[in-house]
């Protein structure tokens, strides 16, 4: 095991209190939906694409992880793959059904594998179609050529991507918004963030690009005791970080 | 049973490969051992979903669904390339230049293309949400870095100038920060979530 210097000690210390506080708060979360005192479910914006598709009968782009970022063990990548499980939940019996795109070879076979779990656990098994997840292409312009026209199928009523994204997901963020398709985008890479930013004010900046929706029991509490322990470590860093300028001001801290 | 086993095996691979970066010569080369079976887990499931596209466009193409050109181009294309490169090899020097003759222009016009986009959305962006103190800024932002990216300030020989440039140089490097520790503890978060089994992408 490696010597451990003060910056080592202060950033396991920080991992330590994340997980006992997510713990925590799960378990807290948990006991509170089982006493029915959950607070009520905030409406977002993809809830609103999801009803707006119901009702009009229109299909769901779902864009996951692209190029290198897409590589095994892409966490980015399984967030996405939670949202489009969500996605596919909500639309199961749609006209047009959704059709997620991933950009590497294990991601694109979990997502339809995640697929025919939805459908199956919904007792519908006949409904699944074996197209309802894609490789699009396993580099960044090789995705986009395999996304883009996706975009112009009839009949759409929105493009979602979660996932590692680089900057040029803005040619497809274009595309969509020039459809008049809704768009919400979550990117893990710093770069695909600035650029979604620039064309949609909504999308996710920083630890928001990990955060995904569910209405299942567990995994609800999973995301309340994530926002619950983003907020404590957030509080918890701007104050070390304060108090470590103080120190470093009086002299005490090199 | 059929929900616990994912589980167990997604929980204990997570901790063997965590406790490995920590005691990577404890344990004698098993996290290099389980990291190669990724790879190769993730090579074998790249074969399998590209013989699935494959098959997917060879049934539009049977189908005669709309647009089925382009996937003729696609299933063309593929074999192109998958016959050329079992009968030249990937490394020989006339097979690499063709593919990166086909490639790199596509490439380059997309990257054009991207270049011409974002520009566009930097206009729109003070078309839609017109003069606030977020545009302002970018505006400014954007001004001040477009001149400090001619060079010309950089080359005045004035201490002072040259303190403030560098000042004003590490300013997107903090906001690059706040973004990074964000994106990190998020991307812990997660970790978290899918080695408790809160959240199982690979389960439905």
């Amino acid at each position: 095991m490696p010597e451990l210097s003060l910056n080592d000690w202060v950033a396991y210390a920080l991992l330590v209190a994340l997980f006992l506080i997510f713990i925590i708060s799960y378990f807290i979360a948990r006991a509170r939906q089982k006493q029915g005192k959950a607070q009520a479910e905030a409406k977002t914006r993809l809830d609103a694409i999801l009803h707006r598709s119901s009702e009009r009968g229109e299909g769901i782009v779902i864009g996951l992880s692209e190029g290198d970022g897409a590589r095994l063990g892409s966490l980015a990548g399984l967030t996405g793959l939670q949202t489009q499980a969500h996605v596919f939940r909500h639309s199961l019996i749609s006209d047009v059904p959704p059709k997620a795109m991933a950009g590497e070879g294990s991601l694109a076979l979990l997502s339809q594998q995640l697929n025919a779990g939805t459908y199956d656990g919904a007792a519908m098994p006949e409904l699944f179609r074996m197209d309802s997840s894609a490789l699009a292409g396993v580099e960044n312009y090789a995705y986009l050529a395999g996304l883009l026209p996706e975009l112009s199928r009839p009949n759409l009523s929105a493009l979602v991507m979660q996932g590692e994204l680089n900057p040029e997901l803005i040619l497809a963020l274009d595309s969509a918004k020039r459809q008049g398709l809704d768009t919400v985008v979550a990117s893990s890479s710093l770069s695909g963030q600035a650029a979604s930013y620039l064309a949609d004010p909504e999308s996710a900046l920083g630890e928001e690009a990990f955060l995904n929706q569910s209405t299942r029991p567990r995994e609800k509490a999973g995301l309340d005791a994530s926002l619950i322990t983003l907020k404590i470590i957030r509080a918890l860093i701007v104050v070390g970080l304060t108090v470590a300028v103080l120190l470093h001001f009086l002299g005490v801290l090199p | 049973m059929k929900k616990a086993v994912p589980l167990i095996v997604a929980v204990l691979s997570a901790l063997l490969v965590m406790v490995g970066i920590f005691f990577r010569e404890d344990l004698g080369g098993w996290v290099s051992v389980v990291l190669n079976w990724a790879i190769v887990l993730s090579s074998v499931a790249l074969l399998v979903v590209l013989a699935r596209l494959l098959f997917m466009h060879i049934g539009y193409i049977t189908m005669g669904r709309q647009g089925f050109i382009y996937s003729l181009v696609a299933v063309l294309a593929f074999l192109f390339t998958l016959i050329a490169g079992f009968l030249f090899g990937v490394e020989n020097p006339t097979f690499l230049k063709w593919i990166a003759g086909i490639i790199r222009p596509l490439e380059t016009a997309l990257l054009g293309l991207v270049a011409i986009v974002m520009a566009s959305l930097g206009i729109k962006f003070f078309y839609e949400r017109g003069w606030n103190a977020l545009t302002i800024s970018f505006a400014i932002s954007a001004m001040v870095f477009l001149i400090l990216g001619l060079g010309f300030l950089q080359a005045i020989d004035f201490p002072p100038l040259q303190r403030v440039i560098h000042v004003i140089e590490g300013l997107p490097m903090i906001g690059a920060r706040g973004l990074l520790i964000g994106v990190a503890l998020g991307a812990i978060l997660m970790g978290v979530r899918v080695l408790t089994g809160v959240e199982r992408p690979y389960d439905d």
